[in-house]
């Protein structure tokens, strides 16, 4: 796996969604349930981001039904998924100054 | 009428050929299959459907079909696949489908689109080193043999004047269109590079870009078919007993002997072809002594211009381009009374012009000393003064 740097909104959402196995589809409803409606992913941004995760071994495919094909979080993924977790809280944490400063 | 046809924007117009399906099915026509220059549309209800293109790319010979994959997740959003027409794929999604856009990440797109336009630029990088490496072999071999080059194409073009003319449209229409697929894909790019989504209702007037490849399309088309229908034209037959064009018969020399054949079954016959720049004939004349088995040959290539300006420049090329002389430099003036012009070469050839008539012959006669300028050019003055 290569050395992950920041991940972009969509590949954290589908990282997230995907802790639970799921189809392209429904991986684009469970997002924006995640996200309370504020993200609704385009499916050419999915795929494209889904090849790109399974390519990079952060995810696997684990089932086909017809066309639709069913994804899982790898353990690189996940750990992936959990560092970037770290520095957005880290990001947040340093961000707390602003709500003081704003007090 | 429930089928019509349309020429679509380039395919590297992404936003421009969705606003052209989109605003076809607002006229009440909707799209059914996308060829190289046209598309296929069938009637249906006016209305407002939305159109978006997705591109793939591949590798070298791989087939540029959307994945299994790819296609359900975007069917499972309300986008119906119409057709593909190579890296582009056709989607529609009919009005109030709530189908979400192909991308909300525009970075995400432009990376689709990195792939499409480097196989664009190394597509016009192949295409310039063959440019390059043609105009080098004809350089050098105009180097190597000064002017036969140029005379065996204006001899050709001379012939075939409407395949030079389609050909040259094409050599003018690949680098145009190429330049032009480079410089949108760029533009797009960047805009997506920025953040920006594409535009799917580009303004902008195309009609003069419209007109343009229309217009070379029409005419590249138009050289074709009338090339199609000179071929079509081209008549092959036994030379008859009395000429029936410009051309010299064997008897016009003296000769009488039987009609033969050469080694190889070839048998006197002329060819008629008729283009926009001349009528042309080619014979070729055998004869043999039924005693002696000598064999005596005659062969000519003969035009009558359409613009007699050309009479002098079409000598010259034949005399470049002569078959026993190494060129030009061999032929020596004769005087000829009754023609504009003549020049002999090796005891065997002749080039001559009176007017917009140009002719060469070549000639085996026996014994070889026998091939008399003089008297060839008397005989086509007579010939020619009588056509």
């Amino acid at each position: 796996m290569a050395e992950q740097g920041p991940m972009t909104e969509a590949m954290y959402y589908i990282l997230l969604s995907l802790l639970r196995p799921g189809h392209g589809y429904g991986m684009m409803g469970r997002i924006k349930e995640l996200s309370g409606g504020r993200l609704e992913m385009g499916p050419g941004t999915l795929y494209g981001v889904l090849s790109r995760m399974s390519r990079e071994g952060l995810i696997v495919l684990t089932g086909e039904e017809g066309r639709r094909k069913t994804y899982a979080i790898t353990p690189a993924g996940r750990e992936a998924l959990l560092a970037e977790y770290g520095r957005l809280r880290r990001l947040v944490a340093d961000g707390a100054i602003l709500e003081e400063a704003e007090r | 009428m429930n089928r019509t046809y349309r020429f679509h924007p380039g395919e590297y117009e992404l936003g421009e050929n969705e606003k052209f399906y989109g605003d076809m099915e607002a006229r009440g026509w909707r799209l059914e299959r996308r060829g190289g220059c046209l598309s296929r549309f069938v009637r249906t209800e006016p209305g407002g459907a939305r159109y978006r293109v997705e591109v793939s790319s591949r590798r070298f010979l791989e087939d540029p079909a959307l994945a299994e994959g790819q296609l359900a997740v975007f069917e499972d959003c309300g986008w119906e696949y119409i057709c593909s027409q190579g890296f582009l794929h056709i989607f529609r999604a009919g009005p109030g489908s709530g189908a979400p856009e192909f991308y909300n990440d525009p970075a995400e797109q432009a990376g689709t689109l990195k792939k499409v336009r480097r196989d664009l630029f190394w597509g016009a990088a192949a295409m310039v080193l063959v440019l390059a490496l043609a105009a080098l072999s004809i350089l050098l071999g105009v180097w190597k043999a000064p002017g036969q080059i140029g005379a065996e194409q204006l001899k050709r073009f001379v012939q075939f004047p409407t395949a030079y003319a389609a050909y040259a449209l094409w050599l003018a229409w690949t680098p145009w269109q190429t330049a032009w697929g480079l410089w949108k894909i760029n533009r797009t790019y960047a805009r997506l590079k920025r953040g920006l989504p594409l535009d799917h209702s580009p303004k902008g007037n195309r009609i003069l870009r419209r007109a343009l490849n229309r217009g070379l399309l029409a005419l590249a088309l138009l050289c074709l078919l009338l090339t199609a229908a000179q071929l079509a034209g081209v008549r092959t037959r036994d030379l008859p007993a009395e000429p029936e064009g410009p051309y010299l018969m064997l008897e016009d020399l003296g000769w009488t002997w039987e009609r033969g054949s050469l080694y190889g079954g070839r048998e006197s016959a002329v060819t008629y072809t008729r283009s926009l720049l001349a009528d042309c004939w080619e014979t070729l004349e055998v004869q043999e002594e039924r005693a002696g088995g000598r064999q005596v040959w005659m062969r000519q290539s003969v035009y009558r211009l359409r613009f007699p300006g050309m009479a002098e420049a079409l000598a010259r090329a034949l005399m470049e381009d002569a078959v026993f002389a190494r060129g030009g430099e061999d032929f020596r003036a004769v005087e000829a009374p009754g023609l504009d012009a003549a020049w002999t070469a090796r005891d065997m050839e002749l080039v001559a012009v009176r007017g917009d008539l140009v002719l060469r012959v070549e000639a085996l006669l026996e014994p070889l000393d026998r091939f008399d300028p003089q008297e060839i050019c008397a005989a086509l003055a007579e010939r020619w003064a009588a056509f």
